[in-house]
């Protein structure tokens, strides 16, 4: 009785998770099918598209202008996951080491600023940059898009990394300090180990977000800064080249796929490999 | 000497706003002992551990091992192993990795981390456990594992805290003669720290007892099971009873009894000492009896424990074996009977005096 019931979902589950699929597949599958079907097509020169079916927009991409652009996006998107990812570490060890307010404190600075709209913290970052902090002048350069980027980005690196270190048994260090381990091994001998798989939650979390952001290279960046986000823009609402645009996510997600599967793969070698 | 601590304290306010940790210590420890300090929680015992282990920076105070101060060694590069209660395994890592992760750490090679693993595999029985991840070990593997862990590199002090308390019954009496074992083959010394009094008896040459922050008693078990110097140890060490009465060297027979509270001394038994016989029965020479009336009695398989109760109203506890026949019914008149020589007078602490 109990074993068949476990097998077939009751009709209320099901009801319950119609709206969840309805909405994968109106929101995410349906636009993707959409896109890829664009990505095939030709953009006229009146600016509509062709439906005559064609490998144009993907031989465009090739183009070294547009291949730039790519690795340029990739390389910034990199750039950012390390660096939010050597800030958040330390920062969500010491948080997870805090007792009571002074813990509840530091959650909410990480937590409040995401509260607030995405757009105002970009305002606040460029006036920041306006002032020129360190004496450099920030605005509108690839280092004031990157510090834009990890400051929105941080808080995403440090909540995987601080749950995983609170739920580790602070004994382990000790234990690790007990047996010889300096400072320096328990870092890495104990703790990047230990906490791997939130490092690469923590890391795609930044990365992927990041490779595809339009809207802090355009308002940081000025005009002058061009990423796959505003290449996106411009090729959607600007150029109206629907084919190209469509073609260059298809080939974000194909390769964004391809890395987190062989993401997948090294983690739970190495992971076998500890075990 | 060889592990010399002196005037050690360590206070921190505890989450009520009281002071705990260690108020004051001084204890020397002798080469390849067996050291247990035994106290209820909060006493101090654990504070005092992990000051040795070098976790904690103590307030004041001086530890010397070889008359060097150990203070002014960094924690992890003392000659001192710590197994922590809970294991502290590393669950990233193969059981053989936690076993020589000491000697990855000082980067010896290959060679020798063979050699001194296959030693220490071989004395604390984990060979065969090495495929197997961490997780998936029982209690008593994991015991092993920690225990191969910090003996691998041969340290002159072993520090184990709470080291049986998480296993059952059977295997606790199992690992306590593997300590043993292990400590007399390798000749370094092991601190034990405690609250089950039998596993200090068990696993140490002395033991120190602790309250509030300070060492009240240290001695052999002998010592401190027959000779308590407070009622704290009495009653903390075993089940003591204690009862007033005018009591002189070797003298026999039945003795009056009254309200302990009028004696500066009170006279303290261990329940085991005591005989119960049927009232009237005589005593011979160095024999002391008081009549008493049961009040109940459990059978605990290798011994009857009777709770009785003597003319002042007072109670006490007894053991008789459990091969003989039940002392008495509930209510039974019986007379309690002792040597002098079992007994032992401790200053009575709620005397007037």
């Amino acid at each position: 009785m109990v074993a068949s019931k476990r097998k077939l979902p009751s009709l209320n589950t099901t009801l319950l998770v119609i709206p969840l699929y309805a909405w994968i597949i109106g929101f995410l599958v349906g636009p993707f099918v959409i896109l890829s079907l664009f990505s095939f097509n030709t953009r006229l020169p009146d600016g509509t598209t062709s439906t005559a079916l064609s490998l144009e927009a993907y031989r465009r991409l090739l183009d070294p202008l547009y291949l730039g652009i790519i690795l340029r996006s990739l390389a910034l998107a990199l750039a950012n996951t390390v660096l939010c990812l050597l800030l958040a570490f330390p920062t969500a060890y010491l948080m997870a080491r805090l007792r009571g307010p002074q813990k509840a404190l530091a959650l909410s600075l990480i937590l409040i600023p995401l509260a607030t709209s995405f757009l105002i913290r970009i305002f606040a970052v460029m006036d920041f940059l306006r002032l020129k902090p360190f004496g450099l002048d920030g605005l509108y350069t690839v280092p004031g898009i990157l510090f834009a980027l990890c400051y929105n980005y941080l808080p995403y690196a440090i909540l995987p990394l601080y749950a995983s270190f609170q739920r580790q048994d602070p004994r382990l260090l000790e234990a690790a300090a007990d047996l010889g381990a300096s400072r320096r091994q328990l870092v890495t001998r104990i703790l990047i180990p230990l906490h791997k798989s939130a490092i690469f939650s923590a890391a795609l979390f930044v990365f992927i977000p990041s490779t595809g952001e339009y809207l802090v290279p355009a308002l940081v960046g000025g005009s002058r800064q061009f990423f796959i986000g505003n290449f996106l823009q411009n090729q959607f609402l600007t150029a109206r080249n629907w084919p190209l645009g469509s073609a260059l996510i298809v080939l974000l997600l194909f390769l964004t796929l391809l890395g987190l599967r062989q993401l997948r793969r090294y983690e739970s070698f190495s992971t076998r490999k500890g075990a | 000497m060889f592990l010399e601590i002196q005037g050690l304290r360590k206070i921190f306010i505890d989450s009520d706003g009281n002071e705990a940790g260690l108020a004051q210590l001084d204890l020397e420890i002798a080469e390849g002992e067996g050291f247990s300090l035994l106290g209820p929680s909060g006493c101090g015992k654990t504070t005092t551990l992990r000051l040795l282990g070098g976790f904690e920076t103590p307030d004041a105070g001086s530890i010397r091992l070889h008359g060097k101060d150990l203070l002014k060694v960094a924690p992890h590069k003392r000659p001192i192993r710590t197994v922590f209660q809970k294991y502290a395994l590393f669950p990233h890592l193969s059981v053989f990795e936690n076993i020589v992760f000491s000697l990855r750490m000082s980067q010896k090679s290959e060679a020798e981390i063979k050699m001194a693993s296959d030693e220490i595999l071989e004395l604390t029985e984990t060979r065969h456990l090495l495929k197997r991840p961490v997780g998936m070990l029982s209690g008593g593997e994991q015991q092993r594992v920690a225990l191969a862990r910090a003996l691998i590199s041969d340290p002159e002090i072993l520090l184990l805290d709470e080291p049986l308390s998480a296993l059952d019954l059977k295997l606790r009496e199992k690992m306590q003669m593997e300590l043993l074992r292990l400590r007399k083959k390798l000749g370094s010394s092991f601190i034990f720290v405690t609250h089950d009094q039998s596993e200090a008896m068990v696993l140490s040459d002395r033991i120190g007892i602790m309250n509030n922050g300070r060492l009240v008693q240290i001695g052999s078990p002998q010592e401190i099971y027959r000779r308590p110097t407070s009622h704290f140890v009495a009653t903390f060490v075993g089940t003591a009873n204690f009862f007033g009465t005018e009591l002189t060297p070797h003298m026999s027979g039945n003795l009056e009894l009254l309200p302990p509270k009028q004696f500066n001394a009170i006279w303290m038994l261990r329940p085991e000492s005591i005989d119960l016989r049927p009232l009237g029965s005589s005593l011979r020479e160095n024999e002391l009896g008081v009549p008493v009336r049961v009040i109940d009695t459990a059978f605990m398989g290798q011994e009857w424990l009777s709770k009785v109760q003597d003319p002042t109203g007072a109670t006490h506890l007894v053991k008789t074996p459990g091969h003989e026949p039940l002392p008495g019914q509930d209510g039974a008149e019986l007379l309690m009977k002792w040597e002098y020589d079992d007994t032992w007078s401790l200053q009575n602490e709620n005397s007037p005096a």
